[in-house]
């Protein structure tokens, strides 16, 4: 970085807080780079106005690309799409008709409570809004909120909402709506799906207050340096309702009938559980005109059908699609493919309180037992990266991540060798995905370095030989594969199931099938969370990267890419990794 | 005959009340918990405890049996734990769904199966009874999702001619496209054994006296084709297809998937998979119900069509 404006730097800083000027101060030194800036820049409540700003004042002359300000949704800047949209002027009118999966039960009446799955986060976030939104390049945009910032050991989050934002009967959108909303989420008696983000953000019943109407403060339990994303769409239960609402399980119906108002570019006009979704626009929409006229979302059950209803043209867009059984959407000239960076993975669980995989030296070996690369290009068609047992994903631009190769199967087999030979043991896991792929993936692994793995995957997984850790009656097992969808932040991947277990109530390591306990790497990951600054927070993920690849209390060999397609003519949409399916840009020629 | 109909009636009250202990000892011996399986992986256990506790879940078994088969008697099946409203709110439609299908698929097969199946009788040993024979053979151990993907790509997205899949909706027109590839694949499926029942009873009938006194009374070939071997070869043709009304009604989950077709199959599978367990004890005691019903109205069409069935009975 040369030439830089030093007096335009003190401007900015003179008006942030000291955890933003943390960051900035990062950046002028160079230990920052610049997509880092952006992203770390967002997080702290720097405006993309004064990030551009900062970047021209420290010499670069590349615009900034966290995409849109507007109201609602962002832009898809940044991202890794395949073929971008075009440029031309929208066209206006005309109906997107959007494939994807049946809401599971959960999400079956779209209760922003209990939505636990793609397809119901999907649908909510037509019509529901957040105060955030995380975009497709993990940078967050202003949403309801325009602006928001720590105090000095981010334990203490202010958030300021848009005076513009508005609800589908025409009310604004208070501080009052933001409490009531919140605090529905973190009320232990909702059965919220998002208890766990909370517990992970810090956040308790009664710790968010409204100052005024137009500010909201959130007051941690302890520091918290990624906060904004528990209030972002990558929380997605966390859409801000009307504080009259009292009562969510019949969201869907109710938001038909009028009963509940939402803040969204479109309301749901009607909805059959069993076959679909049709969204008109919200009248009283606060952000800019769309360009559609309509948003229908068809429920499939199974991928070839998508892709058949998509290639005969019945539908627009597929919300979400595997490389297995998409094939044939790759290179062809009609169809427009998003490709997205996602911290999408599969975690595959080492006991390492007894059993085989008791012994760290039997668990590095099965880490340097696995070809990832062969693993992404047989399983993904190379549409995913290497991870190399940490939750730290090339996609977390300032984790630092590791991604040397350790596929060793020589020393593997000789380290087994050394530590009491091959065994017998039960792999299980889960059944969907490519699932049964990997396990014979492993089980192969595990058979060039002595350990022979019975593949035992079954439908009731994670009732029977997932986690035991809270409920004994749980058998549990040694290996077992777990899935987890996209998060923005590595937070969460670190707390659940990695964090030493203590209570149901405490939500550290409640998803800990490893058991693996470490007081070493609880120390590093409270650290970590606590981190206001970029440099602690490098500095706290190394220390954990370390403590991870030595214990190998579980083996993450890749993350998965999200993809997302639409026919060439439909422009605009923004598909995110964790499943959103934003369409208030969209059109269709 | 009135006797006949009774003991049949007395039979089936006995088959609904074993269906219901076999329908309801399923659905409580499935694996997992429900409150788990509603609420996902992640949720945490006071959570998913408190939802058990909610839904009655853990309640002594015989207590939930007599209050659901006291339920059902009533016609109240229960609410859907997916769907957070009474079953039969969606068991109806889906059923009705799943009616057009069958009606469409038997339609097509019947006739084709019949006169498949004659042909093939008539012409036995002959090249045209190999082609109709193994045809209708190879047809029916390929896999249904394979024969639906091969028309879909064919008719849907090569030629663009009909919908890749859908549930019928709009007009009669409308509906009878997305309803044609559906019905295609499985008449390909059901042809072979529905010619072959047809094959066997023509060739029993061609090779019977009364057949053999008929021609040699000098009847025409045709009449007595049509009034003595139609009429007795088709008997067990008309209870292959009572048979099959159960598996077109609720067992068509591939077919159903593989076209995105909203029927009871798809319903029951995701039932099943998400434990709505209401909507599963419904749908399949419904759709082994009418099983029984179809092959009930079989038997009695059989026994008028045929006296030695009633007589058989009685004596």
């Amino acid at each position: 970085m040369t030439n830089k404006d030093f007096r335009r730097i003190d401007a900015i800083r003179n008006t942030q807080g000291p955890v933003a000027n943390h960051v900035i101060d990062e950046f002028v030194a160079g230990r920052l780079s610049r997509r880092s800036f952006i992203r770390r820049g967002t997080i702290v409540g720097l405006s993309v106005p004064t990030i551009g700003a900062l970047i021209s004042a420290c010499g670069s002359d590349e615009t900034t690309n966290t995409g849109s300000t507007t109201p609602g949704t962002g832009t898809t800047g940044g991202t890794d799409t395949t073929t971008p949209g075009s440029s031309a002027a929208p066209t206006k009118g005309g109906v997107l008709k959007a494939a994807g999966g049946a809401p599971s039960s959960a999400s079956a009446t779209l209760d922003p409570v209990l939505i636990n799955d793609g397809a119901g986060l999907t649908l909510l976030s037509q019509v529901g809004q957040y105060l955030t939104l995380s975009q497709s390049d993990l940078t967050l945009a202003p949403s309801l909120a325009t602006e928001w910032s720590a105090n000095d050991d981010a334990s203490e989050w202010t958030f300021k909402l848009n005076p513009a934002a508005k609800f589908s009967d025409g009310a604004p959108v208070t501080a009052a709506d933001v409490v009531a909303s919140i605090e529905r989420l973190i009320n232990p008696d909702n059965k919220s799906n998002s208890l766990s983000a909370f517990s992970t953000g810090k956040l308790s019943p009664g710790g968010v207050t409204a100052s005024d109407d137009a500010t909201v403060v959130f007051k941690l339990n302890g520091p918290m340096g990624n906060f904004p994303y528990i209030v972002s769409s990558d929380n997605y239960n966390a859409v801000i309702l009307p504080a009259s609402v009292t009562d969510t399980t019949n969201f869907a119906a109710d938001v038909i009938a009028g009963k509940i108002a939402t803040t969204g570019p479109w309301t749901i006009a009607s909805y059959d559980a069993t076959t679909g979704v049709t969204y008109a626009p919200n009248p009283n929409y606060w952000g800019d005109a769309l360009n559609l006229e309509g948003l229908e979302y068809i429920f499939y059950s199974d991928v070839a059908a998508q892709v058949a209803a998509f290639q005969s043209g019945e539908v627009d867009a597929l919300v979400k699609f595997e490389v297995s059984g998409g094939e044939s959407l790759f290179d062809n000239p009609e169809v427009t493919v998003y490709e997205l960076k996602s911290a999408n993975h599969r975690q595959i669980h080492l006991r390492c309180s007894e059993g085989p995989f008791a012994k760290k030296e039997i668990r590095q070996a099965m880490a340097m037992a696995l070809d990832r690369q062969t693993m992404i290009d047989s399983l993904f068609q190379g549409k995913a990266s290497i991870a190399n047992d940490t939750p730290f994903f090339d996609v977390f631009p300032s984790s630092g991540s590791r991604t040397e190769s350790m596929y060793d199967v020589a020393a593997a087999k000789a380290l087994v060798d050394a530590n009491g030979g091959g065994f017998d043991v039960d792999l299980f896991g889960i059944t969907y995905f490519e699932g049964p792929d990997l396990a014979v993936l492993l089980q192969n692994a595990g058979k060039e370095i002595g350990i022979n793995i019975n593949i035992q995957l079954r439908d009731d997984y994670y009732d029977v030989n997932w986690v035991r850790t809270y409920d004994p009656s749980v058998a549990g097992s040694n290996i077992g594969i777990t899935d987890y969808g996209h998060r923005g932040v590595p937070d969460v991947y670190l707390n659940a199931p990695l964090k030493s277990f203590k209570s149901v109530e405490d939500g550290a390591g409640v998803w800990n099938a490893a058991e693996f306990a470490s007081a070493d790497f609880d120390a590093a990951v409270d650290e970590y969370s606590a981190s206001a600054d970029l440099q602690s927070q490098q500095k706290a993920a190394e220390t954990i990267q370390g403590i991870l690849q030595d214990e190998v209390p579980m083996l993450i060999p890749y993350n998965i890419n999200y993809l997302a397609a639409t026919k060439s003519n439909i422009t605009g949409v923004q598909p995110t990794a964790m499943g959103h399916f934003f369409t208030d840009k969209a059109s269709k020629a | 005959m009135t006797r006949y109909v009774l003991r049949r009636l007395g039979l089936a009250v006995i088959t609904l009340f074993i269906l219901s202990i076999v329908v309801f000892t399923i659905s409580a011996v499935l694996p997992g918990s429900v409150g788990r399986a509603i609420l996902g992986p992640f949720a945490d256990q006071a959570s998913v405890d408190k939802l058990n506790e909610e839904l009655g879940v853990n309640g002594p078994i015989l207590q939930r049996y007599w209050d659901w088969v006291s339920g059902a008697i009533r016609g109240d099946f229960g609410d859907s734990y997916k769907f957070k409203a009474p079953v039969m709110d969606f068991i109806p439609t889906a059923l009705w769904t799943s009616t057009k299908l069958a009606i469409c698929t038997l339609i097509i097969v019947v006739p084709l199966g019949i006169l498949g199946g004659t042909i093939a009788a008539l012409r036995q040993g002959k090249t045209v009874d190999r082609v109709i024979t193994i045809t209708g053979l190879s047809l029916a151990v390929t896999p249904e999702f394979v024969i639906g993907i091969v028309l879909i790509m064919v008719f849907a997205v090569k030629l663009d001619w009909l919908p890749a899949g859908g549930t019928p909706k709009g007009s009669v027109v409308d509906q009878l496209k997305v309803l044609i590839l559906p019905a295609v694949t499985l008449t390909a499926i059901l042809f072979g054994y529905l010619s072959r029942m047809a094959r066997a009873g023509t060739i029993e009938a061609l090779n019977s006296d009364y057949t053999r006194t008929a021609t040699l009374k000098g009847l025409p070939r045709r009449t007595v084709l049509v009034k003595h071997v139609l009429r007795n070869s088709l008997l067990p043709t008309i209870a292959v297809i009572a048979s099959q009304m159960a598996y077109l009604l609720g067992g068509l989950l591939v077919t159903e998937t593989l076209f995105n077709y909203r029927g009871l199959g798809l319903l029951i599978s995701d039932a099943a998979r998400g434990k709505d367990i209401p909507m599963l004890m419904a749908a399949v005691f419904i759709v082994g119900a009418l099983a029984m019903l179809f092959t009930l109205a079989a038997d009695l069409v059989i026994a008028v069509l045929n006296p030695r069935v009633r007589l058989g009975n009685k004596q």
